[in-house]
């Protein structure tokens, strides 16, 4: 099943897949002086000599030229979510989300459609190292299988979900009776289960309903893009928030409260910018206001009650607390209140009881088992004490890169010191490798076979879509080793695993069949995990709180000493992703900044510290310290500054090597998440922030209209001026065929990115570097303009997808002078690269600035192995010309000869872009102005639809609604729909 | 003084300064006409394969139809080239000892491909798509020439992106009148006109086939 | 009474062998020298360009949103400057202009020079120079046509028939002279070659007829071409949607500029030259006094110019306008070279109302070199700083130029010093031909008897 690897391809089946049709510096000059004689033939540059080499057998399920797609799974520390990946003739081009999987729904993160770089990475470990000198796999086995009984074993893992790895544990356990498993990711869920055992005796994981929430208030909890059910939650909320479908309709209302804005905070109503450790305090301060509204829950000991009483809110955000208590008793279990990961466990336990006393408990918010296995096992800490005890005779680290990512006070490189055999299992050789004395470069997983469950504990499965590129063993491989099995085969496992689990009862060809349709479908339907009744044992949770308002208690209110928080990438998550081009150079949603981190603070700390964007800065604490340029956010906690995790990385590849600052050394074992009592002070330096968007504010232009809920039911047609007929010169353009046409919703547009990376996969678009970044020749087709309104310290931002417009009077078709840029009968701006001879006189004239050039040739020097990720149906573009979004219009043209052979029209929502197919919200609906009834026709008709620029009169075909925020009554004023 | 120049030289002179614009209008002229030509297009060029597989005998003379060793022309955008399996799916009961044969049997053993050299070649910025233009009913020959005639098999049209837009602006030439996309017939030349302006793109109802996203994507 | 336009009554001999001279008499120290550094530049200028096509257009400052910049600053301001020398010997030949006589040639060396320079960038500012015939209508197998409604195509054809047209006018005035040097040029080498180019030319009175009518007939097909190349160069820009760019006061505002650099060039020129060979009897005072006069004209065109825009984008009532030319250009990023722009084209003219300043050869030169620098300056701020101030503030970023766009700037200027250069050694760079005619025409007005200078 799995296809051939990609040296036994028939190149020919793939045209510039594997050969890019442009020029190399060589070739350039000879091709100078040929074009005269080439004359008309334009630029036709054939191999000469091309050989066409097809298969000596046919390969079951592969037609030549057509794309085959086969469900898998990605897990991210434990989680998995549905895929489908598209191959084509045999090589993996493309991740899509799997429609039918309840972690997905169709949609998929940045870093799940950058997963398929991963595979390609030609930085991948090769080859098993002993000491870094090459050694054989067999070595390495033989050495596993020598292995005495109580040798000591510890597994050093990402937290784990796998039900095929559990098994396989048991396995081990029974050869080595004594083996242990330390679970650890940089972005520890402990905290979260604590707080669930504190309220619910056990650690239960909570199932948020957000298309049933009318008001979610959301305590540094980034549930649309940072945490395991994102994907997931975002589709919920915005099916519940687009119930504005009309200016009588309710969106809800989504409160939130963090430190340095994120996309579920450019999606607030109503948001307040407040510390890391504040939240706690404001969680209490909720639970005050709630139970002196009257919703005390039975229960709750006097102490508590007294306490609660009169309980200070923190200070900048008295407003909105006493607003969101307000709003949150209004509607009792139709809300939802969720804090963030890296909270400590009483806030979580606070947050547990507030829903309890609001009774969402059941109602939005079910709770389940967790998916995780063991998930308040041993961790590092308990690993380095075994190690300092001598307890650990053999460590296997797999996938995890501890040495980077873990906090340098827990003292792990002195506890491997002491470890006499370490194996270490990855993708790379980095920074843990070096320190291990066996390296085993594991499959990718889309190389491999697997299983894991997501978050709401489906059962998926991880299907490999092709051999693995440079051999390795996947993670359940290495452990069946240990488990007595030389030379395990995952797909085996697998299968067996299954037939065992669904063995009692049933014929083997229903169980047969059964697998099959599973890993058609890439998971076990109605295999997600039954919801436990929420009993809280109140009495004892609020004892147990008793303490933890105390401590709350003392910290709000203290301004002094500044707080320094960390947050994973939305790039490059913890690091891991450090070395995949397309995610370095993701613009950050909120930042736009590219290729590396900052240390991110509020403009009144900026002012105290007089420090402007690009000055580099000196964070110290407790004598350790770090120097990282500093970075203006507005909408920032004030005494506070943010830095991403995942820069800094010192092995690991070339494309992750010095990119950024490793915030590692400011992390301590004690708070991983975030600490008061950092010291920030200007060096004097200044590094220059390859930032992608020039300018945030609106400059009094009407861009990105807004306005609050109540203004829009007044006035339902404020975007009158920005849509509708103009005045033109211009002769009608008939049009033939299905029109095609895009519309985008900027009240759910979160801007999470994953269309921008989805953009880049389709359609083979180069990145450029941190130099060209700087030099403002980035190449996204697709990027996303970030409007601030309001004040800078309590901003509105309103994210807007920007692409090619597709103008049916479009500026750049007449300025080129040889006919590269026309517009199609179906409506596109069509661009045509092998005609472009490069004037940029389109760009010049596009007031939308979405054209990109080939500044040099950005293809010519890409990897071979990258190169094999190229997508055959798009022309992969040379040094020299023009290009654009194009509406995906090789999907288009694809569904349109499906449809001319069927001698029929294309259907309703037959052809899907890149960037729609990836929105994890839905924001961008895609599809022909005659097939009424589809979200794309129906929301155009709305009346808060404008095109952008309208008064240019370019005609655009990609429409957008206007954001509606929903303030509560009483801090309307918050969201002032001022411009500038 | 002695004359500068013998008398002969104004009739030289006149010549030159003839010689010389024939030469300018030749550099200009030149090379459109050499477009034109088989040496550019690669025309009539038979190659030598791999293998000596004569179409004559398998296509004219044993009437196999193009589609049973070309299958995917009908799905696929490409044609492909049969796997050695096909070839040998007759080969293993007939010439099955054929020193011919030999290269195909190697391949069919070590499953190590046979290095066709490519004939038909287009550039990679052009999408040719086989199945619609197959199952729009174009028969194969209309591009590929008469192949059961061929020893060894040849590129007998130019393949020029003119010559496929002669086709696609007056398909009933190619294909016969097709009631899904009816159209009058147009001189090459009112139609390359027309590139002068995109609104005149519409008034032909095949325009969907004649725009340049139809085959560069 | 205005100064004469020349000074005694030389004879056609002398005449002769001062004017004709130049081309047999050695070149001193300095102008070796001046070879020397322009051909060093030119050197450069060979570099950057072999840089740039063989790596891409990246190694230019250009980006995305100033996607033009150097390449088409320079290209404006080259193809400007190339605008005076048809304006004097079209224009002022048919309203019958004496002065010219003595500056024509001069200044059609310099147009045909300048246009070298200018017709270089079309070429080399493209992604992909080695297509750049597709801008030419001819039929291509591929069936596909130059598009009419873009102004790059025009472009392309306004440039080369200015350039042949400027070419052919002047060589059809030279062919006396080169007659003249076949018949009298010292070595018979330089006879031999000077003939090949003299075509044949025997000075019978029908030869001369003929003559005239040719060159009256040229003067005529040039003069549309003087108004119509920047009024098509300025719809580069005219016929976009940038703001500072859609505008229709361009083409006018562009002649009238290009003319304004074009005299303030010549007047760079000559005023050196005329110094050097010491031709004050010949150039005189006059001729600058009138070309002053004229650069002030325009120069006060082009004040014109800049008030409209600033007017009209006020009375646009447009915000993308108002904040282009109200904030961007005087404190946007590169103000300064804006106000370098109103210095030298809006006060530098100003000088020339008085007489003393138009008469003084130092200050006049002067005042040319910084009108040039002024007139490119004008071309940064209309294509760079509009660019960098477009209508979504997202993509608003500040341009700065590399290395390369600087070599290639000074690259050009020194090839058309070295071209300069060279002209003044090989060729009459004063029409010898005409200046006799004059001559003699002046000596019959004044009735003076041309007989006494005889013997």
């Amino acid at each position: 099943m799995p296809p051939r690897a990609p040296e036994e391809l028939p190149s020919e089946f793939a045209p510039g897949a594997d050969q890019r049709p442009g020029l190399d510096r060589r070739e350039l000059l000879k091709l100078t002086a040929a074009s005269a004689a080439l004359a008309g033939l334009g630029a036709c540059m054939e191999h000469p000599h091309e050989r066409i080499m097809p298969r000596s057998a046919e390969a079951p399920e592969q037609t030549p030229g057509v794309p085959v797609e086969y469900a898998t799974s990605m897990v991210l520390d434990g989680f998995a979510t549905g895929h489908v990946v598209k191959a084509m003739d045999g090589r993996p081009i493309k991740v899509e989300g799997n429609p039918e999987h309840p972690a997905s729904l169709g949609g998929t993160t940045a870093l799940g459609q950058a997963s398929i770089l991963e595979l390609y990475d030609p930085d991948r470990a090769r080859g098993v190292l002993e000491r870094g000198r090459p050694a054989s796999r067999a070595g390495l086995a033989r050495l596993i299988a020598s292995l005495p009984a109580q040798s000591g074993l510890w597994f050093l893992l990402y937290p784990q979900s796998s039900p095929l790895l559990v098994e396989l544990l048991a396995r081990v356990r029974r050869r080595h009776p004594s083996a242990q498993v330390a679970t650890d990711t940089p972005l520890d869920r402990r905290a979260v289960y604590r707080g669930a055992s504190m309220a619910f005796g056990r650690p239960l994981e909570a199932q948020y309903r957000f298309e049933r929430a009318d008001v979610v208030a959301a305590l540094d909890a980034d549930f649309l893009a940072a945490m395991p059910g994102s994907v997931r939650w975002s589709r919920d909320f915005a099916a519940r928030r687009r119930r504005l479908a009309g200016p009588g309709g309710d969106p809800g209302r989504l409160h939130v409260a963090e430190p340095s804005p994120t996309p579920t905070g450019s999606l607030a109503d109503h948001r307040v910018a407040l510390r890391a450790g504040d939240i706690g305090a404001l969680a209490a301060g909720l639970l005050a206001e709630i139970v002196r509204g009257g919703r005390a829950p039975a229960g709750l000991p006097p102490e508590l009650v007294a306490r609660l009483a009169g309980f200070p809110a923190p200070a900048p955000a008295a407003a909105w607390l006493s607003a969101t208590a307000r709003d949150l008793a209004r509607s009792p279990g139709r809300a939802i209140v969720l804090a963030g990961d890296r909270q400590p466990a009483e806030t979580h336990a606070l947050v547990h009881l507030i829903n309890q006393a609001l009774g969402n408990l059941g109602e939005t918010i079910a709770l389940t088992e967790p998916a995780l296995h063991d998930p308040l096992g041993p961790g590092l800490a308990e690993l380095v004490r075994a190690a300092a005890a001598g307890e650990v005779q053999t460590l296997v680290i797999a996938e995890a890169n501890p040495l980077y990512s873990a906090p340098p006070d827990l003292g792990l490189e002195r506890a491997l010191a002491r470890i006499p055999l370490t194996i270490h299992a990855s993708l790379h050789e980095n920074e843990t490798s070096r320190a291990c004395t066996w390296f085993l470069p594991l499959a990718h997983s889309l190389e491999s076979w697997g299983d894991a469950r997501a978050y709401d504990g489906t059962l998926s499965f991880i299907q490999p879509l092709i051999r693995p590129l440079h051999g390795g063993a996947s993670l359940v491989e290495l452990l069946a080793m240990f488990a007595g099995d030389p030379d395990p085969s995952g797909h085996a496992l697998l299968r067996d695993r299954d037939r065992r689990a669904r063995g009692e009862g049933g014929a083997a060809r229903d169980v047969e069949l059964a697998w099959e349709e599973d890993v058609r479908r890439g998971f076990s339907l109605h295999s997600g995990f039954p919801a436990q009744p929420p009993r809280l044992d109140i009495p004892a949770l609020g004892a147990a709180l008793v303490p933890a308002l105390a401590t709350a208690r003392a910290r709000s209110g203290a301004e002094e000493p500044i707080e320094i928080s960390f947050a994973p990438s939305h790039a490059v998550h913890d690091g891991r992703f450090a070395n995949i081009g397309w995610l370095q150079e993701l613009p950050r949603p909120i930042t736009k900044l590219t290729w590396g981190n900052a240390a991110q603070l509020g403009p009144g700390l900026a002012a105290r510290l007089g420090v402007d964007s690009g000055d580099v800065v000196r964070l110290s604490m407790d004598g350790r310290a770090i120097e990282a340029p500093a970075l203006i956010v507005p909408g920032h906690a004030d005494h506070a500054v943010s830095l991403e995790l995942g820069g800094g990385r010192r092995g690991g590849g070339q494309v992750a090597a010095g990119v950024g600052v490793d915030a590692g050394p400011l992390r301590s074992a004690a708070a991983p998440g975030f600490a008061r009592g950092v010291r920030v002070a200007a060096t004097g330096e200044r590094r220059a922030l390859a930032i992608t968007q020039g300018e945030m504010r609106a400059h009094g232009r009407d861009l990105a209209p807004h306005t609050t809920l109540a203004a829009y039911r007044a006035d339902p047609s404020f975007t009158r001026a920005l849509r509708g007929g103009l005045p033109t010169l211009l002769p009608g353009r008939s049009a033939v065929g299905p029109q095609w046409a895009m519309t985008i919703d900027t009240s759910i547009c979160s801007g999470c990115s994953a269309c921008v990376v989805a953009c880049q996969a389709e359609n083979n678009i180069p990145i450029v570097g941190r130099q060209g970044v700087l030099d403002h020749r980035e190449m996204h087709w697709l990027r996303i303009d970030t409007t601030l309104c309001g004040s800078a310290d309590r901003p509105d931002f309103v994210h807007q997808p920007m692409l090619c417009q597709h103008c049916q009077d479009a500026p750049c078709e007449y300025v080129c002078p040889v006919n590269a840029t026309t517009h199609s009968p179906d409506g596109l701006n069509e661009m045509t690269y092998n005609r472009c001879i490069g004037t940029r006189f389109c760009s010049n004239n596009c007031p939308y600035k979405v054209r990109r050039f080939n500044w040099f040739d950005y293809t010519g020097e890409q990897a071979e192995t990258i190169q094999l990720q190229r997508n055959p149906n798009v022309t992969v573009r040379e040094r020299g010309v023009m290009e654009k979004c194009t509406y995906c219009v090789q999907r288009i043209r694809a569904v349109e000869i499906q449809s001319r052979i069927e001698r029929r029209g294309p259907r309703p929502g037959e052809v899907v872009t890149a960037c729609q197919q990836a929105c994890p919200t839905g924001a961008i609906q895609f599809g022909a102005l005659e097939h009424a009834g589809t979200p794309m026709v129906e929301w155009r008709r709305e009346p808060r639809r404008y095109a952008a620029l309208h008064e240019l009169g370019t005609r655009p075909r990609t429409m957008y609604l206007a954001r509606i925020t929903n303030p509560p009554a009483d801090t309307a004023d918050t969201a002032d729909t001022d411009n500038d | 003084m002695a004359s500068l120049y013998p008398a002969w030289s104004n009739t030289a002179y006149r010549l030159a300064l003839f010689a010389l614009g024939l030469g300018a209008a030749g550099l200009v002229v030149g090379p459109m006409i050499y477009v034109r030509t088989p040496y550019n297009t690669a025309q009539f060029e038979p190659w030598d394969q791999p293998v000596e597989f004569d179409h004559r005998h398998h296509a004219r003379d044993d009437g196999i139809e193009c589609l049973y060793c070309h299958s995917s022309a009908e799905t696929s955008a490409t044609a492909g080239v049969p796997t050695t399996a096909v070839c040998m799916g007759c080969h293993v009961q007939v010439w099955n000892t054929s020193p011919l044969l030999e290269p195909v049997r190697r391949s069919y053993f070590s499953g190590a491909p046979i290095r066709w050299r490519r004939v038909h070649t287009l550039p990679d910025f052009v999408y040719f798509n086989h199945a619609v233009h197959v199952r729009r009913g174009i028969d194969c020959q209309r591009c590929h020439g008469d192949v059961g005639r061929m020893a060894r098999v040849m590129q007998t049209q130019p393949l020029t992106m003119g010559w496929c837009l002669d086709c696609h602006r007056s398909p009933e030439r190619a294909a016969g009148p097709d009631p899904a996309t009816p159209t009058p017939p147009r001189s090459a030349w009112g139609a390359t006109f027309d590139m002068f302006t995109r609104h005149s793109f519409a008034d032909r109802s095949i325009t969907g086939l004649i725009t340049c996203s139809a085959c560069h994507r | 009474m205005a100064h004469p336009i020349l000074i005694g009554r030389p004879t056609d001999a002398e005449l002769g062998e001062r004017l004709l001279g130049t081309t047999w008499r050695p070149g001193g120290r300095g102008w070796r020298v001046a070879f020397a550094v322009s051909g060093a530049f030119t050197v450069l200028l060979a570099v950057c360009v072999t840089y740039t096509v063989t790596t891409g257009i990246g190694v230019w400052g250009n980006m995305i949103p100033v996607a033009w910049a150097f390449g088409i600053i320079n290209f404006v301001w080259w193809i400007g400057i190339g605008h005076a020398g048809t304006f004097i010997s079209a224009i002022l030949h048919l309203f019958e202009q004496r002065w010219r006589t003595s500056i024509n040639r001069l200044a059609e060396a310099m147009t045909l020079f300048a246009v070298i320079q200018a017709a270089l960038f079309p070429l080399l500012h493209l992604g992909r120079p080695w297509f750049a015939y597709w801008l030419f209508p001819y039929p291509s197998q591929m069936q596909v046509w130059p598009q009419v409604k873009s102004a790059l195509p025009w472009d392309a054809a306004a440039v080369t028939t200015y350039f042949t047209v400027s070419l052919l006018f002047w060589y059809l005035g030279l062919i006396p002279d080169l007659a003249a040097l076949r018949d009298g040029a010292p070595t018979r080498r330089r006879r031999i070659i000077y003939g090949l180019f003299a075509l044949g030319w025997n000075g019978r009175s029908s030869t001369w007829r003929h003559y005239r009518t040719a060159y009256l007939i040229l003067a005529g097909l040039a003069t549309p071409l003087v108004v119509s190349v920047h009024s098509v160069v300025s719809s580069d820009f005219a016929i976009g949607l940038t703001p500072g760019w859609h505008s229709t006061i361009f083409p006018p505002f562009f002649v009238a500029g290009a003319i304004f650099s074009g005299f303030a060039m010549v007047l760079t020129l000559v005023i050196p030259t005329r110094a050097v060979f010491r031709l004050h009897d010949v150039i005189t005072d006059r001729h600058l006094d009138n070309c002053a006069k004229l650069t002030l004209v325009t120069g006060l065109v082009v004040a014109y110019g800049y008030i409209i825009e600033f007017f009209i984008a006020w009375y646009s009532g447009d915000l993308a306008e108002m904040q282009q030319f109200y904030q961007a250009r005087p404190f946007g990023p590169g103000n300064a070279v804006f106000w370098i722009m109103l210095g030298c084209n809006l006060v530098v003219p100003q000088l020339f109302w008085s007489r003393r300043v138009r008469t003084s050869p130092l200050l006049l030169f002067a005042a040319s070199l910084l009108i040039n620098v002024g007139m490119w300056s004008e071309r940064f701020v209309i294509i760079v700083m509009s660019l960098q101030r477009e209508f979504l503030p997202s993509k608003w970023a500040g341009y700065a130029p590399t290395w390369v766009d600087l070599g290639i700037l000074s690259g050009t200027i020194g090839f058309f010093t070295l071209l300069f250069l060279c002209f003044l050694r090989v060729l009459p760079f004063i029409a010898a031909h005409e200046m006799k005619e004059l001559r003699h025409q002046l000596a019959e007005e004044h009735g003076e008897r041309a007989e006494a200078h005889h013997g």
